[in-house]
């Protein structure tokens, strides 16, 4: 088991060291191409450039960390509220057998969601929770199914101490299958995250009402597209959402990681 | 002549399983354990059929799992007449091959939980305790379930099992992750703590953890006068068949 972990653990660390690299050899490949053949060499929209992305981030260095706030205090609200609907609507369907879900799920998953939101965001969106209605929609989805899949999943484990002890489904739900539920909800977190941080800049981006408090990354986007040379604060808010989307999905995985450590693939690998 | 209150008689009348993709039938058999030889091991090859057999001693599982009837009668002798086939599961308790724990808490906590979900008095400390000792878990009752071996883990679900108070306990495959002396030793510890008001069937395919404690041995068998007939006291015979779709291919 030791061993597996820290396969694991290795396996992550070259996906994020290459993942690094990329984003360095990107902005140093830019850099040197612009010293190489100038700023009209090659377009800013293709690759960024550094020094462009380092003196708008210097130049409206508040206004930026207002943004980042204004996004991360968002999208997290959305995670928080998509992980409460996700689990009661994902538990409630699997403790009334409603079966349909199941179809439901696999046709949402089917559809491109992302697109299809566009459209909702404006009959969602209202006032300062346009970004909030689109990262709800956006991550609800991942939370229920993995809800819905770990209350109707056969376990023999479960089963045996249910009759064991007589348990209700009720009771079986609450003292059994919420456990297995929260144990592994970090998988489904690490997509709903990034579901949320997109829905929320998408919504900013669209329909955000740009005021002093509230531009948001997507809002910052929207800024950018409208001033004459745009592609510095369009590359440096794209990878600052990056950053925060990646960030907060790593966070997730090592605080779900030392929460939960791997007892119950454990247990099902004891035979 | 006075009864012995746990001989527990087992008899399959008919035994008949399918899906889409196989049949499994068990011919019938007749065993008995009680007071002289309180241990029947169940062995054979893998996929004879052995947890699926133990699995309908819970009437919820005959539900769910067979199709085409199914049926197991215990003819009961003295505390055990009476009790009707849905309500086994009242006296049955049954350590599976993949239990489940309450992650991120202790021994202790997974061994006393249980109890109280069902409104029950919390065990007796001492009879935490002597089930700890029993198992070689008292050094590690405070520790975290993620920080147990694969066998301490086997060892805490019959724990928990033995601890509800089981009339037939049913040990399916729980001591494969034990080396042979461990498993021996345990076994021996069933025998002298518990076999005055339990019944054990176990499913294993390691002969000799048994050798120590009256057995008696059910071996079920996918080919006929398969294993040694001096040894094995119940020889069973399985068929398994494969449902093959037809194809018509011309």
């Amino acid at each position: 088991m030791k061993r597996k972990q820290r396969y694991t653990s290795s396996i992550n660390l070259i996906n994020w060291s290459i993942l690094l690299f990329l984003v360095i050899a990107g902005v140093s490949l830019g850099t040197i191409l612009e010293k190489a053949l100038g700023t009209e060499g090659i377009h800013a929209y293709v690759i960024p450039r550094s020094g462009d992305i380092f003196d708008t981030l210097y130049n409206n260095f508040p206004a930026w960390i207002k943004a980042v706030f204004f996004t991360c205090s968002m999208s997290l609200v959305a995670v928080l509220l998509s992980t409460l609907l996700g689990i009661t609507f994902g538990s409630l369907f699997a403790l009334f057998r409603l079966w349909a879900f199941d179809r439901i799920s696999q046709l949402a998953w089917s559809t491109p969601l992302v697109a299809v939101s566009v459209y909702l965001i404006l009959l969602l969106g209202a006032g300062w929770a346009y970004g909030l209605a689109m990262g709800v929609f956006l991550g609800f989805y991942p939370i229920a199914k993995h809800s819905f899949e770990e209350c109707i999943r056969k376990h023999e484990g479960v089963s045996a101490l249910t009759a064991a002890f007589s348990l209700s489904r009720f009771q079986e739900f609450r003292h059994l299958r919420f456990s297995m539920v929260i144990s592994r909800l970090g998988t489904a977190l690490g997509t709903s995250v990034p579901l949320c941080f997109i829905g929320q800049t998408m919504a900013e981006y669209f329909i955000g009402s740009l005021t002093d408090w509230s531009p948001g990354l997507g809002g910052m986007l929207k800024v950018a597209s409208n001033s004459a040379n745009p592609y510095g604060e369009m590359w440096c808010s794209i990878l600052l959402m990056m950053t925060l989307v990646f960030c907060c999905g790593k966070l997730i995985d090592y605080l779900w990681g030392r929460l939960y450590p791997e007892t119950l693939n454990k247990q099902e690998a004891i035979v | 002549m006075k009864t012995d209150p746990l001989e527990l008689r087992i008899t399959l009348k008919k035994f008949y399983l399918s899906d889409h993709n196989h049949s499994l039938e068990i011919q019938p058999f007749e065993f008995t354990v009680d007071s002289n030889i309180p241990f029947a091991a169940i062995t054979g090859p893998s996929g004879a059929g052995k947890t699926t057999f133990c699995r309908t001693f819970f009437h919820h599982y005959i539900n769910s799992w067979i199709e085409d009837g199914c049926e197991v009668q215990f003819e009961k002798l003295y505390s055990l007449n009476g009790i009707a086939l849905n309500h086994t599961k009242d006296v049955v308790g049954y350590a599976p091959q993949r239990p489940f724990f309450l992650p991120n808490k202790t021994i202790h906590e997974n061994l006393c939980a249980p109890f109280g979900w069902k409104g029950k008095s919390a065990p007796l400390q001492s009879d935490v305790e002597k089930v700890c000792q029993i198992f070689f878990l008292d050094r590690t009752i405070n520790r975290h379930i993620s920080d147990l071996s694969a066998g301490e883990l086997q060892r805490l679900n019959l724990a928990r099992m033995l601890l509800a108070g089981p009339q037939i306990a049913i040990i399916d495959e729980c001591l494969t992750s034990l080396d042979q002396e461990l498993a021996s030793q345990i076994v021996k510890n069933l025998h002298e703590n518990y076999t005055d008001h339990s019944r054990f069937l176990i499913v294993t395919h390691r002969l000799t953890d048994l050798s120590y404690v009256p057995h008696v041995w059910v071996r079920f068998a996918l080919e006929e006068n398969s294993g040694d007939p001096a040894f094995f006291q119940k020889s069973v015979k399985v068929n398994i068949r494969e449902n093959v779709k037809q194809n018509n291919l011309s």
